[in-house]
């Protein structure tokens, strides 16, 4: 069946199976490798994304749920000039990844928790990110990741 | 280090790898293996510290996941000693709720099972 939807601002078209999951839609459909599949059972995270501005976890959507929605993943996290989304450049300021593997998911999440509480404390960031796994970091350095975004001015604008 | 300290913490508080009596893994999906998310964990402070070891010529030791290494044994006797009053002398890893709990009924006056502790 034919799939039409928007990710990171581009018109997309493709011929998938009926079944297909969002997440093989980004990646194989339209070539879009940033977001992980960890698990495909709804509980790690990596393959979260931003469905018309929430995140959802794109294994666990179908990409004909999709359908007429905007889609973004990492790759439409950066501006245009290559400059880092400010949740982007906390993970570099506060070194919040060691293998990468969860930080497309974490980076999506964080961004539609701050999206809704703008000012969370850290509890608030820890409850928050419950649905993103990490087995590296120990999760310090992303939550401290997470509270420096939230102070950036370019997230309350 | 963090991610070693959460680590052992998972390891002595939830996560377990299960295997049936044929030898098929029963704990291979995150739909059954508990794994530890940033909600269960503190924020941590970390300090440097310099203890030779007197056992080789240069002091040095092995540093792989240290934090694993101490974490896990300092939660799993925070656990037993939290319930020692109670007569539990010991708990398997990971100390799962059940397993407190089973402990802590066991190890109740009255009930024999108790004495050998679990
Ligand atoms: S791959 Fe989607 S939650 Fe793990
Ligand atoms: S950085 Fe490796 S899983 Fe998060």
């Amino acid at each position: 069946m034919k799939v039409d939807m928007t990710v990171n601002g581009t018109p997309e078209s493709h011929d998938v199976a009926a079944r297909t999951l969002l997440v093989d839609y980004l990646r194989d459909a339209v070539g879009l490798t940033g977001t992980n599949i960890g698990c495909d059972t709804t509980s790690c995270g990596a393959c979260t994304v931003l469905l018309n501005g929430e995140s959802v976890k794109s294994c666990t959507v179908l990409a004909a749920q999709a359908a007429g929605d905007d889609i973004t993943t990492i790759e439409g996290m950066a501006h245009e000039d290559g400059t880092l989304h400010p949740v982007q450049a906390a993970f570099q300021e506060c070194h919040g990844l060691q293998c990468g593997y969860c930080t497309p998911g974490m980076v999506m999440a964080i961004t539609s928790l701050l999206k809704e509480n703008p000012e969370p404390t850290e509890e608030d960031v820890r409850v928050g990110l419950e649905g993103n796994l990490c087995r590296c970091t120990g999760y310090h350095n992303i939550v401290a990741s997470a509270l420096v975004a939230s102070r950036s001015p370019e997230m309350h604008r | 280090m963090h991610g070693g300290i959460a680590q052992g913490v998972a390891q002595a508080l939830m996560e377990e790898v299960v295997y049936d009596l044929d030898g098929n893994p029963l704990t291979s999906t995150f739909a059954d293996y508990s794994f530890i998310s940033a909600t269960e964990l503190p924020s941590f402070e970390t300090r440097f510290t310099e203890t030779p070891t007197p056992i080789n010529a240069l002091g040095a030791k092995g540093i792989g996941e240290s934090g694993t290494i101490g974490s896990a044994p300092a939660l799993h006797n925070a656990v037993c000693d939290a319930v020692a009053h109670l007569g539990v002398r010991h708990v398997d890893m990971p100390t799962t709720p059940i397993r407190v709990w089973n402990a802590i009924n066991e190890a109740a006056p009255g009930n024999d099972a108790g004495k050998k502790g679990r």
